[in-house]
């Protein structure tokens, strides 16, 4: 198999790429490289992007003369930055960096895999001006049209290749649990990405959102597996301490594999889907309490008693703590009698808010981890980089406070007026449930804020690693080998 | 076997035990979670579903290009807080003629399947979609006022559209 893998490499690939040997450099790293410099630039967009969808939401006549900034076509144009643009490119270079690493073996092809990054930021800015100019396929979390859906699905495929083909070569028998997280990941994201996103096109109505949610808990689950397979990379290299229980990280993955995918069906609870349905989608929500509660203690057993001067595990272990809160609030709103109150208000935010908060700190963490290790400059400022944690911690807390406290006022504002017999689910009605909760929003802009600030030290900081960080060797992928494995822990 | 090729065998086991157990793991979840409530016919047969006319689809197509369906559900929940927004829970087959559906996740604005029946002004509702603050002072929703007296029209067409008879949503 190996060897048909390199012949193949070298018969058909390489050939085409060294016609343009300056565009694409196989240094070890480039493709790693691209992809967290291409997300740390989608980052600024989406920030940008974000804070003007947030100041409509208090202020709605803010570009309202613009039909491309309009607040229907903007909300769905963020989002799908925020998931392809800044955390597909931060999956992707969490992969290429990590999977040789742990593997003990270069990446199978650095240019192909750098293509790809290239081929995923054109699909993204193609995909966002075709949004923003009303094309879309108009189903929540797949709006863009067919043909980038297609574009987007072949790139996964080809990502999950060169992933594959750079696993099949390893030196080390077994796998190793970073490794195991992030080749799970990449089956799930094109699976459930293509199975949503072509199979919704064919159906009908409330079937659509079946599809659907099996698409939106498909990218729930691959980020989620990325964000513990980084943590799980990143906390034993940083405390120099070995993963806690490598028993517990395959019960976690495996637990998270059987409960996630459902956790779509819970998107409606009370609405038109079968009762069953929801029955089953609310008792795996509670069941996906269980893989959060042992990430985390497995994430915090493992830096217990470690070394404690890398910046980088605050952030590890904050975004574990964010992701295992948004579980549990996601279970909560899941229960019938809370989702009568909670279901459909601002408290789904407040969900996304958590789990979108703790991708974007577990992606940061990777990028204060690697940067410095594969552009050989150490770090400029870590006084700085625990600035950013703690203003990026705090901001994606309290956006996630402000919408959790906004579904509830508009919850039992409903509820009452339903109660009293007052109209104010509907028409002018609203107008009341809107003054409610509009200090909340004006605070989610604040914590925007705030997490945007934490973005600018970030660029601050590599910009200033890279151009005077006092130099430090170069981590060779294949040299590390052997302390990789003592410090991961041997394989199960 | 050979030494060399059982020590390949077993450096591919974990790698394929792992891609296997995640391909069966999403088949299986597919089926019974997509698949197997798709093909309920009981539950899909409950409800009616609606029909358009020619200009109420082309106002429904701009609904879904503004992306209204961001901020409004369509979707009346058997919960209390739901209970003024029509007359029964909606139930799958209203939608059945619905593609892309409309049936929304977050209310950012009030919840709309059933608006056509507290609407009967057409000339209202396009002054409401031009210019929201004018009819109801300090509304959240962004003006639709960049778009043509006939997408206006088509839109509250639409809307007017969205009515619930007695005993359906």
């Amino acid at each position: 198999m190996r060897g048909r893998i390199e012949e193949m490499r070298e018969r058909f690939i390489e050939p085409l790429l060294s016609r343009s040997p300056r565009l694409l450099p196989t240094k070890p790293d480039a493709a790693a490289r691209y992809a967290l410099y291409s997300a740390i630039a989608w980052f600024v967009l989406w920030m940008l992007m974000a804070a003007v969808v947030a100041i409509k939401l208090v202020f709605p006549k803010l570009l309202h003369q613009f039909p491309w900034m309009s607040y229907g076509r903007l909300r769905p144009a963020e989002t799908n930055i925020l998931m392809w643009g800044v955390l597909f490119n931060g999956a992707m270079g969490a992969a290429f960096a990590i999977i040789p690493r742990v593997c003990g073996v270069k990446l199978w092809s650095e240019r192909i895999a750098a293509q790809l990054v290239m081929f995923v930021d054109t699909i993204v800015l193609a995909g966002t001006l075709l949004l923003l100019v009303g094309r879309t396929e108009g189903i929540e979390g797949f709006e863009w049209p067919w043909p980038v859906a297609i574009a987007l699905t072949l790139a996964m495929l080809g990502v999950l290749q060169v992933l594959m083909f750079t696993v099949l070569r390893r030196t080390e028998k077994e796998l190793n649990p970073p490794a195991k997280f992030l080749l799970a990941a990449f089956h799930v994201l094109p699976i459930t990405f293509a199975t949503a996103s072509f199979g919704s096109l064919f159906v009908f109505g409330e079937r659509q959102v079946l599809y659907s949610g099996f698409g939106h808990a498909g990218g729930l689950l691959g980020m989620s597996l990325i964000g513990a397979g980084t943590a799980l990379f990143v906390i034993p290299r940083a405390t120099g301490r070995p993963i806690w229980s490598l028993r517990m990280s395959n019960v976690a993955l495996w637990m998270m594999m059987l409960t996630f995918p459902w956790l779509g069906l819970i998107e409606r609870v009370l609405g038109p889907l079968p009762d069953w349905v929801e029955t089953l989608g609310i008792s795996m929500a509670i069941a996906s309490i269980v893989p959060a509660l042992f990430l985390f203690t497995l994430v915090v057993n493992t830096v217990r008693g470690g070394l404690r001067d890398d910046p980088s595990v605050p952030f590890m272990t904050g975004a574990t703590l964010i992701w295992g809160v948004a579980i549990v609030l996601n279970a909560v709103g899941s229960l019938r009698h809370p989702a009568g109150v909670l279901g459909t208000t601002w408290w789904n935010d407040a969900v996304r808010s958590a789990f979108l908060g703790a991708f974007g700190l577990w992606l940061v963490g990777l990028m204060y981890h690697l940067i410095p290790r594969i552009r050989g400059r150490a770090l400029r400022s870590p006084a700085l980089v625990r600035t950013h944690f703690w203003v990026g911690a705090i901001g994606v807390t309290v956006a996630t406070l402000a919408s959790a406290i906004a579904g509830l006022i508009q919850g039992y504002v409903l509820n009452a007026g339903a109660a009293l017999h007052a109209d104010v689910a509907s028409g002018a009605g609203w107008s009341r449930v809107w003054f409610s909760i509009r200090p909340m929003l004006g605070i989610r802009v604040v914590a925007g804020g705030m997490i945007f600030a934490g973005v600018v030290l970030l660029l601050i900081n590599v910009q200033r690693t890279l151009s005077d960080g006092s130099e430090i060797e170069i981590e060779t992928i294949g040299a590390r080998r052997s302390a990789e494995v003592e410090r991961v822990g041997s394989p199960v | 076997m050979s030494g060399d090729v059982r020590n390949r065998a077993r450096g591919s086991l974990p790698v394929a035990s792992l891609i296997g157990g995640t391909v069966i793991v999403l088949v299986l979840t597919f089926l019974l979670a997509v698949v197997l409530p798709v093909t309920d016919k009981a539950q899909s047969a409950m409800g009616t579903p609606r029909a358009y006319s020619r200009l109420q689809l082309s106002g429904r197509k701009l609904y879904v290009r503004e992306g209204c369906m961001s901020c409004h559900t369509q979707m009346v929940r058997d919960a209390a807080s739901d209970a003024s927004l029509g007359p029964a829970m909606s139930l799958p087959n209203d939608y059945a003629n619905e593609a892309p559906n409309l049936i929304g996740l977050d209310r950012v604005g009030p919840d709309l399947t059933c608006v056509g029946g507290r609407l009967s002004d057409r000339s209202a509702i396009i002054a409401h979609l031009a210019h929201p603050d004018h009819v109801h002072a300090g509304s959240g929703m962004p003006r639709y006022a960049y778009l043509s007296d006939q997408e206006l029209n088509a839109i509250a067409a639409y809307l007017q559209a969205l009515r619930c008879k007695e005993g359906q949503s």
